[in-house]
C-alpha cells in the first residue's frame, strides 16, 4: 500500500501536467460545443420555407449520427478525415475538434429542451414591440435558454471530462495517457489507474454538487 | 473519380464481412452487459428507495463511484485488477462485467427517480389494504414506472452499445476492434471508419425504433 | 342502524410529532361497532393525520390505538415499538379499509383489476370468486358497465365509487374516509355521498374526515370537531352543530353553516 503511494507520488508532476491537459481539452471542447449547439439550435428554429426545412433535416441527421455512434469512432473518423482533406493538425487540436463536434450535438438537444420551456407569448410580445430577429434571439430567447439549461450544461461538461480519456488513442498526453505511459514504463498498473480514477472522481463529484446547486436555484 | 469509386468498392468488399463479425460481438456483449446492468441496477435502485439508511448509503457510494469516473479508466482497472483479485476471465467477460457494472449505476438512478416520481398515494392505497412492501413494489409501483422510464432506459442502452467500443482497448473483438483489423488489411482508415460508424448508427436506430414502438403501445394502455 | 356496545376502536392519549412540531395532542376516542363518525375542523387541524394514524400510514408518537384488540403504541416512547407496530399494522389493515381524497386508483390496471387486486393477492381468494364478488359490488354503485375501463377514462366521481368498491372487496369491518369528496367537481359529490350513505345504513363502521356538513348532520351518529391538534368537541351532530361548548367551534360553524 505505502509502496503504491510512494510510486505514484514519485511521478506527481507528470500527473499534474496530464490533469492540466485534461482540463484544457475539456474546457476548450465545451466552449466550442456551446457555440455549435447554439448555432444548431438557431438553424433548427427557422420557418417552414423549403431551405429552412432542408437545413432542419441536415441538422437532425447530424445530431442523430453524433448521438448514435461511439465517440471513439468519431475521434478516429475526424482525425482521418482532417488528414485526408489535407489538414495535418496536431492530435491535440484534432481531438478538441472531435469532442466539440460530438458535444455540440448533445448540446443542441439540451438547448431545444430549454427553448421549448419558454412561453411562446414572450416571443410574440417581443415581435409586437418591433424587435428584430437578432435582438429577439440575443436579448430574449438565448439568455433564458441558458438559465433554464444551466444544470444540464454542467452535466454535459462532466460528460466531456469523462470521455476526454479517449483522446489518449490519438496520443494526446492527458491524464489517462500519462497513466498509460507510466504503466508501460514501470510495469505496475493498478496504483496509477487508481490514482487517476480518484482525480477524475473528485472533479466529477464536485461538478455534480454544482449541478444539484443549480437545480435547487432554478426551482426557487 | 472512377478510380476512387473502385477503391471504395474494393475496400468495402473486404471490410464488411469483418465488421459484421464485430457487429455480432458488439450486440452480444451489449445484451449481456445490459442484462447484468438490469439485475445490479435493480438491486441498487431497490436499495436507494429502501428505508434502511445503511443500504441506501452503500448503493449511493456504488452509484457515485461508477458514475464519477471515466469508463475507460474503469476498463483498465478491471483489466489489470480482476486477475490480481484472483478472477481470471477472458477479455470478453471482463468487458461484460465492467460494462454491466458501469451501466447498472445509471439504470439504478433511472429506476430510483422513476419510482420517486409516482404519487405517494399509489403505494399508500396498497399499504392501506395490507399489501406488503415487496408486493407493492412489484405489482403497483414498478409496472407504472417501467412505462414512464422506457425513453431514459433506451437512451442508456444506446449509450451502452456506444461504450462497448471502448472495450477494443483490451482487445475484445467487437466492432471497433474489427475496424482496426480491417484497416490493417485495406489501409483505408477513412472508408472503414465510416462503415463502422454506419453500423453503430444502424444498431442504435433499431433500438430507438423498437423502444418508440413499445412506448406507443404502453401509452395506449396507461394514459 | 343496529348499534351495539361493542367497542372496536379505542384511542388513548395519542400524540403525533414531526420533530418539534406537535400536530396531534392527547387524542381520546372510542368507537362502537356500526357507528358513523364525522371528523370536521379547519384545515391544518390534524384531522387527516389523525385518520392516517389509525391504519399506520402515519406513525403515532405517543399513546395507544387499539383496533379489534390489536394495539399500536407510541414510537417516541420505546424504540422497539416501531417493529411491533409494523406487525400490528398488518393485522389492523385486514379489518380497516381506507378511501382517499385523490382516489389513488392504480392507473395501469382496469377497474376490475383494481378491485380484485387485494382479494386475489392478499386474501388469496380464487380469481373467479373475486371477480363475481367485484361484479356484485360494482353493480351496487352503478359502475358495472365500466369494469374494463382504465381509471383515467373515468370522471372523478366514478373513480371514487370504484375506489370505495376496491376497499369493500376486502370485506373490512371499518372504513376510513379521508376527505372523499374534496377533490371532486361539485356535480359528482352527490353520487359519492349517496354510496357512503347506503354503507352507513347497512351498518358499516365509518370514520369520515369531511367538509360536507350536510352529510355529517344527516348521516353521522357523532361529530368530532378538531382544532390545533386537539379533539375539542365530541357529540351528536345536533349538539355539536347547534350547541357547541367552545367558542372556537361556534366561530367555525357559524362561518360554514351560514354560507
Amino acid at each position: 500500500m505505502s509502496e503504491s503511494i510512494r510510486i505514484v507520488m514519485q511521478y506527481y508532476p507528470l500527473f499534474l501536467k496530464g490533469l492540466g491537459y485534461t482540463l484544457l481539452v475539456s474546457v476548450e471542447a465545451i466552449i466550442i460545443a456551446l457555440c455549435i449547439g447554439t448555432l444548431l439550435t438557431v438553424l433548427r428554429m427557422g420557418g417552414t420555407s423549403l431551405p429552412n426545412r432542408i437545413i432542419r433535416k441536415i441538422v437532425a441527421v447530424y445530431i442523430s449520427f453524433v448521438r448514435g455512434t461511439p465517440i471513439l469512432v468519431q475521434i478516429y473518423l475526424i482525425f482521418q478525415a482532417l488528414s485526408v482533406i489535407g489538414l495535418n493538425l496536431s492530435a491535440f487540436v484534432s481531438g478538441v475538434i472531435a469532442l466539440s463536434l460530438n458535444s455540440g450535438g448533445f448540446m443542441a438537444e439540451i438547448m431545444r429542451g430549454g427553448f421549448s420551456a419558454i412561453p411562446k407569448g414572450q416571443i410574440e410580445a417581443a415581435e409586437a414591440i418591433g424587435m428584430s430577429k437578432a435582438k429577439l434571439w440575443t436579448r430574449i430567447i438565448l439568455p433564458q435558454v441558458f438559465q433554464i439549461v444551466a444544470p444540464q450544461l454542467t452535466s454535459e461538461f462532466i460528460n466531456v471530462i469523462k470521455v476526454s480519456p479517449m483522446l489518449s488513442v490519438l496520443a494526446v498526453v492527458e491524464l489517462t495517457r500519462t497513466a498509460e505511459r507510466l504503466v508501460k514504463m514501470t510495469g505496475t498498473a493498478i496504483p496509477f489507474y487508481i490514482a487517476i480514477a480518484i482525480i477524475y472522481f473528485i472533479i466529477c463529484a464536485l461538478l455534480e454538487e454544482l449541478v444539484k446547486l443549480q437545480e435547487r436555484k432554478r426551482i426557487v | 473519380m472512377n478510380q476512387f469509386m473502385q477503391e471504395c468498392i474494393h475496400v468495402t468488399r473486404i471490410t464488411i464481412p469483418l465488421l459484421l463479425q464485430g457487429v455480432f460481438v458488439t450486440i452480444e456483449i451489449s445484451v449481456l452487459a445490459i442484462a447484468l446492468a438490469m439485475v445490479l441496477g435493480g438491486v441498487a435502485g431497490y436499495f436507494r428507495i429502501s428505508e434502511n439508511r445503511v443500504l441506501r448509503g452503500i448503493a449511493g457510494i456504488y452509484i457515485k463511484i461508477f458514475r464519477c469516473t471515466p469508463f475507460m479508466v474503469e476498463v483498465y482497472l478491471a483489466y489489470y485488477g480482476l486477475p490480481m483479485l484472483g478472477i481470471d476471465v477472458s477479455a470478453f467477460w471482463t468487458g461484460v462485467l465492467i460494462l454491466g457494472c458501469y451501466t447498472s449505476a445509471y439504470v439504478a438512478v433511472i429506476l430510483e427517480s422513476g419510482i420517486r416520481a409516482l404519487s405517494k398515494g399509489q403505494s399508500e392505497a396498497a399499504y392501506a389494504m395490507g399489501m406488503s412492501k415487496t408486493k407493492t413494489l412489484m405489482r403497483i409501483l414498478l409496472p407504472q414506472t417501467i412505462s414512464v422510464i422506457i425513453p431514459s432506459l433506451t437512451g442508456q442502452f444506446i449509450q451502452t452499445v456506444k461504450d462497448s467500443s471502448i472495450l477494443s482497448i483490451i482487445t475484445v473483438a467487437e466492432l471497433t476492434m474489427m475496424t482496426k483489423e480491417a484497416i490493417g488489411i485495406t489501409f483505408s482508415p477513412l472508408i472503414v471508419y465510416m462503415c463502422a460508424g454506419l453500423f453503430y448508427w444502424a444498431i442504435n436506430l433499431v433500438i430507438e425504433f423498437t423502444s418508440k414502438k413499445i412506448e406507443k403501445k404502453n401509452r395506449r394502455i396507461s394514459v | 342502524m343496529q348499534k351495539n356496545d361493542k367497542v372496536v376502536i379505542t384511542v388513548e392519549n395519542m400524540s403525533k410529532r414531526y420533530g418539534e412540531l406537535e400536530v396531534l395532542k392527547k387524542i381520546e376516542l372510542t368507537v362502537h361497532e356500526g357507528e358513523v363518525i364525522s371528523i370536521v375542523g379547519p384545515s391544518g387541524s390534524g384531522k387527516s393525520t389523525f385518520l392516517r394514524c389509525l391504519n399506520y400510514l402515519e406513525h403515532l408518537s405517543g399513546g395507544t390505538i387499539t383496533i379489534y384488540g390489536n394495539s399500536l403504541r407510541g414510537e417516541a416512547e420505546a424504540a422497539s415499538n416501531k417493529k411491533k407496530n409494523e406487525a400490528t399494522a398488518r393485522e389492523i389493515r385486514k379489518n380497516v379499509g381506507m378511501v382517499f381524497q385523490q382516489f389513488n386508483l392504480w392507473p395501469h390496471k382496469t377497474v376490475m383489476e383494481n378491485v380484485i387486486e387485494g382479494p386475489v393477492q392478499i386474501k388469496k381468494i380464487k380469481k373467479e370468486d373475486a371477480v363475481k364478488r367485484a361484479e356484485e359490488l360494482l353493480k351496487k354503485v352503478g359502475m358495472l358497465e365500466k369494469k374494463n375501463a382504465y381509471p383515467t377514462q373515468l370522471s372523478g366521481g366514478q373513480q371514487q365509487r370504484v375506489a370505495i368498491v376496491r376497499t369493500l372487496a376486502m370485506d373490512p369491518q371499518i372504513i376510513l374516509f379521508d376527505e372523499p369528496t374534496s377533490a371532486l367537481d361539485p356535480e359528482y359529490v352527490g353520487e359519492v355521498l349517496s354510496v357512503m350513505k347506503n354503507l352507513a345504513n347497512e351498518g358499516m363502521t365509518m370514520l369520515v374526515v369531511t367538509h360536507e356538513m350536510g352529510f355529517a348532520a344527516e348521516v353521522a351518529d357523532r361529530v368530532c370537531f378538531m382544532d390545533g391538534g386537539y379533539v375539542i368537541e365530541d357529540g351528536t351532530p345536533e349538539d355539536v352543530f347547534k350547541n357547541p361548548k367552545t367558542d372556537r367551534a361556534r366561530q367555525f360553524f357559524s362561518k360554514i353553516l351560514n354560507v
